[in-house]
């Protein structure tokens, strides 16, 4: 029998290189594998007998949330499905992508699995500024798609999930954590691409972390934001730098 | 009076596999006859079941009218005596036959012996089919016959001779029986041809029990085996003088976590703790060879295991080397007694490196150093690690056995040095055996052999650390001498070593005094067990008589002179024979000196060696090894040491990549593709190992090759869904 984590990685290789090879027929096929994967994972952290087991499969479940966040995110984009209702398909799949980055930050921030994770956390604002741009700048409440995906003052959550990286995750030489903290210096104003970036440079991250940063960055440039031109050198910026 | 048994007389037949080239274009039959020799050993000779594994193989027992089949693969075999032993299932099929007579050494003299087989000049017709019947056999053996040049064999005059040698076909393998004692003498083996067909040459049973494989065979089935457990278990080794004190804490330890790891086992598809504990007394280990022999092949599956090390006693030391040479770990090794820093500094030095885990009772239960935290938390780790790190080693020799043999060079004298023709010394590190034993010893090696370097690890040359340089010379040394006096806990381990990993036996000696039995108090019975197992050559001290014993000395005597030199040079003498693979006759209650190796190499789990993976996997481990198993779940970096270094990491990165391409190349192109269809493990690793290669190798390639592969890669994990949902005659997917 092979071990139910080997059966989850799997899963998620398989789901990631269909997500890569995109199209509708890739993200669905990429979205079935996940399925799967949640619910391997859900069933291995109700059976798993301790902590240890716990956060094994409470880091993967986040994971796949995260993916199938990213995902939603990308089919929401409207040159990758040429021919759909641009405008409805994308709310819808930007909505689940919310949905998705929800329910990873819930496990890969709570306490009981001790994972204390980025990915879904910044994610999770991002899918929402995509939905509504304004919601940046104007320092307020807003709603997100209609009643599916909670409101949120973007601004603020934005500066407190800044305030939590800071606090437990960077300057520990994780580059994940890094690209993260930038782009949230970023988007807030707090900092020029250059700067903001320079401690995820400095650990010259492998060449998916990069693809992976700019794949958040890449569709912020077109919004009608105040950290557009930021957004637009980090993204220059990255594309120099990539190994 | 034993005779011919006809509970034992059998007549075997085989399905030999077609062979062209030697006139059989489609499978054929051999008939050949043999002898239980147990109760589940027939013993017969090797022509008549090879040069290859038969197809099939059934025997029909002469008192029975039954045929039944048997594993065609033989449990010993030699091509060279032309004898085979086969075992024929279920264990103890023909339990009640008395135990066999065996000739005991070879005469001179003239005998009559007796007999009967199954050739063909004795079939009969009946109802069109070819019988075969038994045909009595008898005549003169010439006692002086059979010598000459080359090894023993039996000169057998038969009393009634057939027209052409031919026609004796089938009754090779027929025992050899004296008709006075009803001692089994041997087997028939051949017709010789220039005799008419009334002489047979046979195998004397001297040559057969002279050869330690034939001996280790007929020893009692390995009876702990089936009660091994099938979880995930530890092996608990008690010593002779400790107590139970490690039985009770490993049961403890395991009981306090027996349900949550069998839980864990479930989520993740397998244990990764010990869920049992086997536990045996060292002296019970010792008891016989088989006994010993059983507790080896343990040694070598048991996945975790624990010794009691406490007094450092010599069978848990001679234990805990072979345990080092067959497993990388999970190995723990305890001591009942509380060491202090000054302790600890004179632990032997194979130990010295190794973490030793305390298990008495000086600590409460729950503070953080007793028995039963520190048991469990060191086979947690110990197993977590011996999956996470390939070099993982918990005792050492491991990795220093495993090096290739020694190359020959010149030295700066233009003379040849070969490492393995040095006669290598394991001894106590003591002034007063440097002094005398020393010297007595290294007279007798010169004795031996002048031409060949005799050393100690004080005497070898090469620069590298001790230990690894140690292991090497025990494994590739062709002689190596263990001096048993004084017991050293050290030169046991190192003589576990030996037995465990080298062909050729050592050379065992020891003091006539060490040796005698009311010389010691502490493990006194292990020392006895050990020396009936592994007969040391007794030599004797000033003023004693060899093998008498002696009251404890603070010091080993002087050696005296000529008897000591003859009793040594009888040691030296044996190994010579046993190195010219004509080893004697062994002792009752000894041990062959190469069947440790041969239960080691038999038993060894092969899973532990890399070289056992596909080469696809052997790609896949070393690419995890630099940078992980999941490399985008984690949080930083490669671990390789000054990956940091952009040239590095950017040969890293490089590299990482195309064993990646390579593995895919592999196992894409290995089979034809015809067989992706019958073969699901194939169509799951292909599937597997794709998904792998285009994530972790092939995203965004920018190079045409690269992206052509990737769309390959896609193209074949398209083909496998699609033969996965293909629906079969059954209605189910293909197998």
């Amino acid at each position: 029998m092979t071990p139910l984590i080997d059966q989850i990685l799997a899963l998620k290789t398989e789901a990631k290189n269909q997500r890569d090879r995109g199209g509708a027929r890739g993200y669905s096929r990429a979205l079935e594998r996940l399925a799967a994967a949640l619910k391997l994972a859900t069933d291995g952290l109700a059976q798993a007998p301790d902590p240890d087991l716990r956060q094994l499969f409470a880091r993967e479940l986040a994971d796949c949330h995260g993916i199938v966040g990213g995902i939603e995110r990308r089919w929401a984009h409207a040159d990758a499905v040429p021919g759909e209702d641009g405008g409805a398909a994308r709310v819808a799949h930007l909505v689940r992508s919310c949905q998705a980055y929800d329910a990873g930050a819930q496990v890969e921030w709570d306490e009981r699995y001790d994972i204390r994770n980025t990915y879904n956390l910044v994610n999770r604002l991002v899918s929402r500024l995509l939905l509504e741009p304004a919601a940046l700048d104007s320092g307020t409440p807003s709603s997100f798609g209609g009643a599916l995906v909670p409101p949120l003052n973007l601004h603020d959550e934005m500066a407190g999930a800044l305030a939590r990286i800071d606090q437990h995750l960077a300057r520990q030489g994780n580059y994940w954590a890094e690209a993260d903290l930038a782009l949230l210096r970023v988007l807030l104003g707090q900092a020029d691409a250059a700067t903001a970036y320079a401690p995820f440079l400095a650990l010259q991250p492998p060449a998916f972390a990069f693809t992976s940063a700019l794949f958040a960055l890449r569709p912020l440039t077109e919004l009608p934001v105040a950290a557009a031109p930021a957004l637009r050198a980090a993204v220059a910026l990255l594309e120099a730098q990539q190994p | 009076m034993a005779g011919l048994d006809l509970n034992r007389l059998v007549l075997l037949e085989c399905t030999q596999p077609a062979d062209p080239a030697a006139g059989h274009p489609s499978p054929f039959y051999t008939v050949g006859t043999g002898y239980f020799v147990t109760d589940d050993l027939v013993l017969t000779a090797q022509h008549v079941v090879g040069p290859h594994t038969p197809q099939a193989l059934r025997l029909r027992v002469e008192a029975e009218s039954a045929w039944f089949g048997v594993d065609p693969v033989p449990v010993w075999a030699d091509a060279t005596l032309d004898a085979a032993l086969l075992r024929v299932e279920p264990a103890g099929r023909r339990k009640g036959l008395a135990p066999l007579l065996w000739a005991q050494g070879d005469s001179t003299d003239e005998l009559k012996w007796t007999s009967a087989g199954y050739p063909t000049a004795g079939t009969a017709q009946q109802d069109g089919s070819q019988l075969r019947k038994t045909r009595g056999l008898g005549g003169t053996l010439y006692g002086a016959g059979g010598g000459g040049q080359g090894r023993k064999t039996l000169d057998l005059g038969v009393a009634f001779s057939v027209e052409e040698s031919k026609l004796w076909r089938g009754a090779s393998g027929a025992p050899v029986l004296a008709v006075d004692t009803g001692a089994l003498l041997g087997l028939i083996t051949q017709v010789p041809e220039d005799f008419g067909g009334d002489r047979f040459d046979g195998l004397p049973v001297s040559v057969l029990l002279g050869d330690p494989g034939f001996s280790q065979a007929l020893q009692p089935r390995w009876k702990a085996r089936p009660l091994l457990p099938t979880q995930p278990w530890v092996l608990v080794v008690l010593s002779e003088d400790g107590g139970d004190g490690l039985a009770t804490w490993v049961d403890k330890t395991l009981a306090s976590r027996r349900e949550q790891n069998a839980q864990r086992a479930s989520v993740l598809g397998e244990a990764d703790e010990p869920l049992e504990a086997v536990t045996l007394r060292i002296t019970d280990a010792l008891q016989s060879p088989a006994d010993w022999l059983d507790f080896v092949r343990t040694l070598c599956l048991a996945p975790f295991a624990v010794f009691d090390a406490t007094g450092f006693e010599p069978g848990v030391m001679l234990a805990l080397g072979v345990r080092a040479v067959v497993r990388r770990g999970v190995t723990l090794t305890s001591t009942a007694e509380l060491l202090g820093a000054d302790e600890l500094a004179q632990l032997p030095f194979n130990i010295k490196e190794s973490k030793l885990l305390y298990h008495g009772d000086g600590y409460a239960t729950s503070d953080a150093r007793h028995p039963l935290q520190t048991l469990g938390a060191a086979l947690r780790h110990g197993r977590r690690e011996l999956r996470a790190q390939p070099r993982y080693l918990d005792l050492p020799a491991y990795d220093g056995v495993r090096c290739p043999m020694p190359e020959r060079f010149k030295d700066d004298a233009n003379q040849d040095v070969d490492l393995t023709r040095t006669m290598l010394v394991l001894c106590p590190f003591n002034d007063a055996w440097e002094g005398s034993n020393w010297v007595t010893v290294s007279n007798a090696a010169g004795r031996f052999d002048a031409a060949r370097r005799l050393v100690r690890m004080r005497d070898v040359l090469s620069p590298r650390l001790v230990g690894q340089a140690l292991y090497e010379a025990i494994r590739w040394s062709q002689t190596c001498i263990v001096d048993w006096t004084l017991w050293r806990p050290n030169v046991f381990f190192e003589l576990g070593v030996r037995l465990a990993s080298a062909e050729v036996g050592p050379v065992c000696l020891a003091e006539a005094g060490e040796l005698a039995n009311d010389n010691h108090t502490l493990a006194a019975e292990q020392r006895r067990r050990l020396v009936q197992l592994l007969q040391p050559q007794a030599y004797a001290a000033p003023g004693d008589k060899p093998g008498k014993g002696r009251k404890p000395q603070a010091k080993p005597h002087h050696a005296n002179g000529a008897a000591l030199a003859n009793l040594v040079d009888d040691a030296f003498k044996r190994h010579k024979a046993i190195a010219g693979q004509q080893p004697e006759t062994l002792v009752d209650g000894a041990l062959a000196h190469n069947a440790t190796f041969l239960a080691c190499r038999d038993a060894f789990d092969t899973r532990q060696e890399r070289f056992t993976l596909a080469p696809h996997e052997a790609l896949r481990n070393s690419i995890a090894e630099v940078v992980g198993r999941d490399p985008q779940n984690r949080n930083r970096d490669s671990d390789v040491l000054f990956a940091g270094n952009p040239a590095f990491k950017a040969q890293i990165a490089h590299n990482v990549r195309e064993r990646w391409i390579a593995a895919w190349y592999y196992l894409a192109n290995r089979q034809p593709r015809t067989a992706w269809a019958t073969d699901s493990a194939l169509r799951q690793a292909l599937r597997a190992l794709g998904n792998d290669v285009l994530q972790n190798a092939l995203q965004n390639p920018s190079e045409p090759a690269l992206q052509a592969l990737r769309d390959e890669i896609f193209d074949v994990v398209d083909a496998l869904d699609e033969i996965d949902k293909l629906p079969t005659a059954a209605g189910v997917p293909p197998p």
